[in-house]
């Protein structure tokens, strides 16, 4: 157990080695923010309900958007794939350390880390901007609301170390990183709440894992609990179970497959 | 110079050549490049047909303001694909060839590796552009459309200099290595109108960090909403850009410690 | 044609304290000083070595008398020019070569490169045509022109390089370790060339290699860098001359050594039958030998110039001792 505490100090660490690279990273953050902020803003100033949502709760659905995949889509996952490619990779199977509880040290660390700046960025904007917020006063959504963090949080790992996991076949990594992050920058509620769209559409997208990233865990906290999110839990707690099944699948027959090459 | 063009010709060629060794590479990037715009316009299409407004501009201005940035920031990204590669270049050392040559190096590191996908993506978005400016039915002015030709020549002088400035940082700091990025940034906030912004912040957009002057204002020129003092101050602000990226990669060269290898 | 005045180079890099706090804001800089006010000369046609260890500052003063960095101050004159304007003019006549790194495209064949450098160089077509003919066969290159790079071996890739280099016949070469990393048969064919290219075409090399082989075959003149600062500038012969002042006599016996055989004290000796070996000063060859013809039996008997690496090694001793 300590030695994961040392690998969690030391990733830690690496973070701050290069402030200047550190500092820009957050402060890319904030411009995002900004942006998404003032389009949502305007789009209120002529009306003051746009589908179900009114201006507070457009607002506060931003912000927690933006705090949900601080948690949710902040992965070192990407690098295991460099490591694979490199060769590096060999040096997990070779120490007395489980490759598993290895990275999901490193995951955590940088979830945490992501969490807290973004709590600082948000809180900046509010100072400044000062925009009328919505707060959940119902505390029993608040379970629900980790809850469905947690089963977003496992899905994006899942997926993300699946798609590292190609490097045991193929060099070609990159180019279908490259969609799942257009698909989850666009489907998962980051831009815009999924439920304005049509029900037809809606419902279907219901079924893929996209929107369990964010948008579903954010639509508890705005919303409240209701009868209808029932159906969708259990769906989020199916895509989980497979998703973890096709990881462990791919990873079992990848380490097989891996010839350990580079170097 | 003749000779420019000729090394200029063999490396775009050299570039695409090699692009497309990576046939399932292309085929994503540009399968991600269209699910972007596809998504991102219908966003916008969908929730502004709604609100009729856009900061006091209607859907199909709003429309025009986005499809100027698409090909704006696709043109740049198409000339300047090759700045997204500069950082391996100064650690590998490989840099020190490049320096070497004889002939500017900007011709290298800044233009010298063409991205097909782009040229590709500008189709669409010019053909989408042409139809909503018909579907306005706004009588454009020959004298407006002369000057949005003029300002969207400017904004991509203005992308070149912004471009330069992040070579220079690149040399001055490896540590940096998403500075394009932060370009990209702060280009997205002008995607869309950027009277959006409340002041100070509009005015830092438009005037110090000018996207705004390369987005917003070329789309303006169309709708006849600008004056000539806009014009002169652009023509300053992109002056005075390309004196400071200039000099401060000329500084950078000297400063240049050459790690590699 | 080179020459250098009072050069000297600092670089400033920070010291890690190891607290993570003072790193982010209260960093500690410290200045290098790699190249510390060196002067030279440099005439045409000559083949010079740069010999020291490693940080000495050998690449650093190559890559100022090239352009790529910017002095911190002194003077350097290259052909005329001042290096660090980097004029067309001046670039079109250097050419510098670093061991294991690949300016060819790595993903198209060689022939592609050359073509590059033909238009970049403004090479004329025939005189092309003939530089590459020629370089191509002295490195004999001619079966793998139109492979890609990257499926090439270190060796392979190695000669292509030094084609793709030299094809705009520069008039001074700096050589930066070309052969590293490369098996005996690749190293002595580069070095080969790097000789029968200088006796052809008359350039200036300016080389700096690790295998003192190298310097030997190619360099009679030789400039050590230590610390920055140049501590010898002249011939090879004469430093062996002054350095060189023992000999290893290796001696293959038949017998091993009578007890009554004994030799004066101060004499260095390995013996591990049936090998014997001794380090002799000069004068003391003669008696010494004599000893051994009388009272030992042996089958074989040389006598070597120390190595040039021990030359080198002494002669560091000797200059830091005088500190």
């Amino acid at each position: 157990m300590k030695k994961y505490w040392e690998i969690a100090r030391v990733n830690t660490l690496q973070y701050l080695v290069y402030r200047l690279n550190f500092i820009l990273w957050r402060f890319r953050n904030i411009i995002n923010l900004i942006f998404i902020f003032f389009l949502w803003t305007n789009i209120y100033s002529t009306s003051s309900k746009v589908f179900n949502y009114d201006k507070a709760q457009v607002i506060s659905y931003v912000l927690v958007v933006t705090l949900a995949s601080s948690i949710v889509l902040s992965s070192r996952t990407s690098d295991i794939a460099t490591e694979i490619l490199s060769g590096y990779f060999i040096n997990y199977l070779l120490k007395p350390v489980s490759f598993f509880k290895y990275i999901l040290t490193r995951e955590l660390v940088d979830k945490l880390i992501n969490i807290v700046f973004t709590v600082i960025e948000i809180s900046l904007l509010v100072m400044i901007f000062k925009p009328l917020l919505f707060i959940q006063n119902n505390i029993s959504v608040y379970p629900v609301f980790i809850f469905s963090l947690i089963i977003g949080c496992l899905i994006g790992f899942f997926i993300s170390l699946s798609l590292s996991f190609i490097a045991f076949w193929s060099s070609e990594v990159w180019a279908p990183r490259f969609i799942f992050f257009m698909l989850v920058q666009m489907l998962a509620g980051s831009w815009f709440p999924l439920d304005v769209l049509p029900k037809t559409i809606y419902n279907f997208m219901l079924l893929t894992p996209f929107p369990y990233l964010i948008f579903f865990p954010t639509k508890i906290y705005i919303h409240g609990l209701s009868v209808d999110l029932i159906k969708p839990i259990i769906i989020s707690i199916i895509w989980c179970l497979i998703l973890f099944a096709v990881t462990r699948l791919v990873w079992l027959k990848g380490i097989k497959n891996y010839g350990a090459f580079g170097r | 110079m003749k000779r420019y063009l000729k090394i200029f010709w063999l490396l775009s060629s050299y570039s695409i050549k090699t692009s497309f060794q990576h046939r399932l590479g292309v085929v994503s990037f540009l399968l991600g490049k269209i699910i972007r715009f596809t998504v991102y316009f219908f966003f916008i299409y969908f929730l502004v047909s709604r609100t009729k407004l856009l900061a006091g501009y209607n859907l199909n201005q709003t429309i025009i303001f986005f499809l100027v940035y698409n090909i704006i920031d696709s043109l740049t990204q198409m000339f300047f694909r090759e700045v997204y590669r500069f950082r391996p270049l100064v650690v590998s050392g490989e840099l020190d060839h490049i320096l070497l040559k004889p002939y500017h190096p900007f011709l290298r590191i800044l233009v010298g590796g063409i991205d097909p996908l782009d040229i590709i993506m500008l189709v669409p978005y010019l053909i989408i552009l042409v139809f909503f400016i018909l579907q306005a039915g706004m009588a454009i002015l020959p004298v407006n459309f002369f000057i949005f030709l003029i300002l969207m020549s400017n904004a991509l002088i203005l992308a070149t200099f912004f471009h330069i400035l992040v070579l220079a940082i690149g040399i001055f700091t490896t540590e940096v290595d998403h500075t394009i990025l932060i370009y990209r940034d702060f280009a997205r906030m002008a995607s869309l109108p950027t009277d959006i912004y409340s002041e100070p912040l509009r005015f830092f957009i438009t005037f110090v960090i000018p996207v705004g002057l390369m987005m917003t204002i070329p789309a303006k020129a169309l709708f006849g909403l600008l004056t000539i003092n806009i014009l002169i101050i652009s023509a300053a602000i992109t002056v005075f850009f390309g004196w400071f990226s200039l000099s401060l990669w000329n500084n950078a060269l000297k400063k240049y410690q050459s790690w590699g290898g | 044609m080179i020459q250098v005045n009072n050069l000297t180079k600092i670089y400033k890099t920070y010291e890690k304290s190891g607290n993570i706090l003072t790193d982010f804001f209260n960093r500690q800089y410290k200045q290098v000083k790699a190249v510390d006010n060196i002067s030279f000369q440099l005439e045409t046609n000559t083949l010079v070595g740069f010999i020291g260890p490693n940080g000495a500052g050998k690449t650093t003063t190559m890559k100022m008398l090239s352009g790529i960095l910017y002095p911190s101050s002194g003077t350097i004159n290259v052909l005329g020019y001042n290096p660090f304007e980097k004029k067309p003019d001046f670039l079109k006549q250097i050419a510098f070569i670093m061991g294991q790194k690949n300016q060819l495209l790595w993903e198209l064949p060689a022939t592609d490169s050359f073509r590059l450098n033909k238009e970049i160089y403004e090479i004329e077509d025939n005189v092309y045509k003939n530089t590459v003919n020629e370089l191509v066969e002295l490195l004999n290159c001619q079966s793998f022109l139109s492979q890609p790079v990257k499926t090439l071996s270190l060796g392979q890739r190695m000669r292509l390089e030094l084609i793709n280099s030299l094809l705009h016949l520069p008039k001074i070469l700096f050589l930066d370790e070309p052969t590293i990393g490369l098996d005996i048969f690749a190293q002595t064919t580069i070095i080969n060339f790097i000789k029968e290219y200088q006796n052809r075409y008359h350039s200036s090399v300016l080389l700096t290699s690790h295998y003192m082989q190298d310097v030997q075959k190619l360099a009679n003149r030789i400039i050590i860098v230590n610390l920055g600062k140049i501590i010898f500038d002249g011939k090879l012969m004469d430093l062996i001359k002054q350095f060189s002042q023992e000999k290893t006599v290796v001696i293959t016996l038949n017998k091993p050594i009578s007890q009554d055989f004994s030799l004066p004290e101060n004499i260095e000796i390995d013996y591990n039958y049936p090998l014997l070996k001794l380090k002799l000063k000069k004068d003391e060859i003669n008696h010494i030998l004599s000893l051994i013809l009388k009272k030992c039996e042996f089958v074989d008997l040389t006598i070597e110039d120390e190595s040039i690496e021990e030359i080198i090694k002494k002669f560091f001793k000797k200059t830091s001792s005088n500190r």
